[in-house]
């Protein structure tokens, strides 16, 4: 009887802790995803419009080469049709086919420039970690569950906390709530430019280490080709230039490999001699200043103005 | 598995639970069990190591208690031969070839040359890929041969159970499955705490009965370990692993700002393993030693040490420092004993030869200690420093934390040049402090902020501040709930695994 009792008291004091912790997880969670959503400024703010409010008919998807390199407001001026730059810093092809399939729920883009880094097929368990920023989005967006559910078998069990999709936010959501982000960074229409002259010697030595591809990337990366083939997105891949020279690696020409398969326009820009033996043009080894961008996003309108013709300019 | 897994979260209640409902006389079987399913969830052909120094320790054991005189001791030296044989082959043996080749400019074999590594990865690669095809499992596949997983901690708890035998402090154990447990119990089978026979063997006959006191002291333990590790540690290590990993591109005070956090780091990553691992032993009944009395309060290195790794201390000194005379010798000859275990002590943590200088700089601390501290006492009472005032103290912990911090560069650098190029360019003390976000630091300082603020609470009995042990039910739950949602929303979910499991 005694016992019964003691086990009893047991379950009562493990429910209650279970209920507080509910009830702590419920209240900060909400608190979070409320000023989440409503920041104004900052690479957060900019996944949410992207996601759920940005209607532009031109998209750029990429890591933070592509906020960096391709000017919005000249890719609009020249193609005709207004361009968002979705670009975000640090992401691989996981990220903007989430992206891609977000958006194609919502609307069908007539456009899409993807600039793929040199080694963005490659395996690096970083890009997994990266695609934490997609957590906010988990419970509104199915179609991101089997992205996010890369990141490990036990994703979906983190998700049940309302607490956990903020992790390691904090301080962003807060600065995000403020003006701060609005006097730190120019941005137009997504395009982040980059101001100064790249002053360190050139490392035309610089070996890199051979990594495998990564066969979840280079299936994700034929997903997103299907998906536009399917709902006739005129999609453009590149591939924008480096301050060293890359050599000739696996990514790369497997990324040509998928863009010929699907009849896509690649533009590899990677040891572009121009770029190259022009240092002036960068702002660091991996990233292009605003005169760069703006000489990078020429060639590359006019390139597509060659390709983008007939049927596919739907909306013109 | 990693205890800061999801797996482990799986795994630990489950075996808990069972342990409880089996019958006392199968409750060996079964953390046994689960002690290698544990152990072989990193490389199952390894258990092999194991199993091979167990069977040679069991029966050791037994011989060294049957025999006498010269016989007793040849049994006792066969079982440390065949425990530090294995150590040495795996964990030193290249640094030993690699230094004779440079010396004597020969050009002997390394370890991943041999037949031996060949067969061990081949073995490794069959089982596991099997394992990964039928069970759906992650084993990892071999491309070099790497060391065994907590060898270093496995072999130390083996020796001691000989040499207990031997010195007749400890009965042999005839039960090969207990005798089994102590060494591959799971709890603290990769990275301690390194236990004594007298302490745990005979713990592990008696029954233990479910007690909910002990499941809520044990899991406080595993809670704020985890916080350790998630929140703190793995935090601190993004900002460490990024100026550590290339210390030539980055500035003096961005590398003093890592070093004082790799201080942080090091001591949240290890402590944080100790206390889960002796909470998850508690959760069943099982004490395990304290391995961690907050260190970086110590006033002393002298004290530091007693206050850090104590299970590995206390084996230095009770194995190797005590039978060498210990301090009860002439003076030259205690400060060599000094330097011979904290030479040894940082041989054991690495085959490298920035551990054996990490090893020197701590024996150089204790050593000048001892000479100076007669002089520094004059010293103090002459210009009428008050030795008992707050200010006085909180200058002595500062000045051994900065010693501890100092002798962690060449424990953290990759090469004794690395460590060299650190410590010019921390003295230069040029700017600026590098980060990749302000959060990075902000995180960081946060971190470090709560662990000192809740150690400074526990050391200086702060009563009225201690959350976990609040005489208030609801303060106690609000705060365990609390630090689970921190975890949640601070923690390093990505982090990699402890530091000292590569030991």
């Amino acid at each position: 009887m005694s016992q019964n009792k003691h086990f009893g008291k047991t379950i009562f004091r493990i429910a209650s802790f279970l209920i507080i912790l509910y009830s702590l997880d419920l209240t900060i969670g909400n608190v979070l995803r409320t000023f989440y959503f409503r920041q104004s400024s900052g690479a957060l703010s900019r996944t949410t419009y992207v996601m759920e409010k940005s209607e532009a008919p031109g998209l750029i998807l990429g890591s933070s080469r592509a906020s960096h390199h391709f000017v919005s407001d000249s890719l609009s001026a020249s193609l005709r049709i207004p361009f968002y730059n979705a670009g975000k810093d640090g992401q691989s092809i996981f990220y903007h086919y989430a992206l891609l399939k977000v958006i194609l729920k919502r609307y069908t883009p007539d456009i899409i420039i993807l600039d793929v880094l040199h080694d963005e097929l490659d395996l690096k368990q970083d890009s997994y970690d990266r695609l934490a920023e997609l957590l906010p989005y988990y419970g509104s967006h199915e179609e991101l569950h089997p992205i996010i559910e890369l990141r490990g078998n036990y994703e979906r069990f983190k998700m049940l906390s309302n607490v956990y999709p903020y992790n390691s936010m904090l301080l962003k959501i807060g600065i995000g709530n403020t003006s701060l982000n609005q006097k730190r960074f120019v941005e137009s229409n997504g395009y982040l430019p980059l101001y100064g002259k790249f002053k360190q010697a050139k490392n035309h030595d610089r070996i890199e280490t051979a990594v495998p591809l990564d066969p979840n990337k280079v299936n994700v990366l034929e997903s997103f080709i299907r998906e536009c083939k399917a709902r006739n997105v005129s999609l453009f891949i590149t591939v924008s230039p480096n301050e060293n020279n890359v050599r000739p690696n696996t990514s790369v020409a497997k990324s040509k490999e998928l863009a010929a398969k699907y009849d896509i326009p690649f533009f590899d820009f990677t040891n572009d001699t121009f770029f190259t033996s022009q240092p002036k043009y960068f702002w660091d080894a991996g990233h292009l200043n605003d005169d760069g961008a703006n000489i990078l996003t020429r060639t590359i309108s006019k390139e597509i103005n060659v390709k983008w013709s007939g049927d596919d300019r739907r909306s013109l | 598995m990693l205890f800061n897994s999801f797996d482990f979260l799986i795994y630990f209640p489950i075996v808990t639970i069972l342990f409880f409902l089996l019958p006392h006389r199968l409750r060996w079987i079964h953390l046994l069990t689960a002690s290698y399913i544990f152990y072989m969830t990193f490389l199952p052909v390894y258990v092999t190591i194991l199993l091979i120094t167990i069977v040679i320790d069991y029966f050791a054991g037994i011989y060294i208690e049957r025999s006498q005189g010269s016989t007793r001791k040849f049994y006792l030296i066969l079982s440390l031969i065949g425990n530090v044989g294995f150590l040495c082959f795996f964990k030193y043996y290249d640094f030993f070839v690699d230094n004779i080749n440079l010396l004597l400019s020969t050009s002997l074999s390394e370890l991943k040359d041999l037949w031996i590594s060949d067969y061990i990865i081949k073995s490794n690669n069959y089982i596991n890929t099997n394992l990964n095809n039928t069970l759906g499992t992650h084993l990892t596949i071999l491309k070099d041969i790497v060391l065994p997983i907590g060898l270093s901690f496995h072999t130390f708890q083996a020796m001691s159970y000989t040499i207990e035998v031997y010195r007749g402090n400890q009965k042999a154990e005839k039960h090969f499955g207990i005798y089994s447990l102590y060494v591959m119990f799971y709890p603290q089978l990769v990275a301690g705490p390194i236990e004594r026979p007298q302490n745990i063997l005979h713990q592990f006959h008696q029954k233990q009965t479910f007690n909910y006191d002990r499941l809520i002291d044990g899991m406080k333990l595993i809670l704020w370990g985890l916080v350790k590790k998630i929140v703190i540690a793995d935090r601190l290590a993004l900002y460490v692993n990024a100026v550590y990993g290339n210390p030539a591109d980055h500035s003096g005070l961005t590398l003093l700002f890592a070093t004082i956090l790799f201080s942080f780091q090091i001591y949240c990553d290890f402590s944080a393993y100790s206390e889960i691992a002796i909470g998850a032993a508690r959760v069943m009944g099982f004490e395990l030693m304290t391995n961690f009395k907050r260190p970086y309060y110590s006033k002393s290195m002298a004290e530091f040490w007693k206050r850090w790794h104590i299970s590995l201390s206390s084996w230095f000194t009770d194995y190797v420092y005590i039978p060498l005379g210990g301090n009860r010798v002439a003076i030259p000859r205690a400060y060599l004993n000094i330097t011979i275990i904290f030479l040894l002590s940082g041989f054991w943590h690495g085959a490298n030869w920035t551990y054996i200088l990490w090893g020197a700089v701590n024996a150089g601390y204790l050593i000048f200690g001892k000479i100076l501290a007669p002089y520094k006492k004059k010293l103090n009472s002459a210009i009428g420093i008050n030795e008992k005032s707050s200010l006085f103290h909180f200058g002595q912990i500062l000045s051994t934390f900065i010693l501890a911090s100092f002798a962690w560069i060449f424990f953290r650098a990759t090469s004794i040049a690395d460590a060299k190029l650190i410590i010019v360019k921390i003295l230069s003390f040029d700017g600026p402090l590098w980060y990749d976000s302000p959060s990075m630091i902000v995180y960081s300082l946060l971190a470090i902020a709560l662990l000192l603020a809740s150690e400074y609470i526990v050391e200086y009995d702060v009563n009225k501040y201690r959350l976990f042990q609040n005489s208030n039910w609801l303060v106690r739950n609000i705060s365990y709930a609390v630090a689970i949602i921190v975890i949640l929303l601070f923690g390093v979910f990505d982090g990699g695994q402890f530091i000292y499991f590569q030991f």
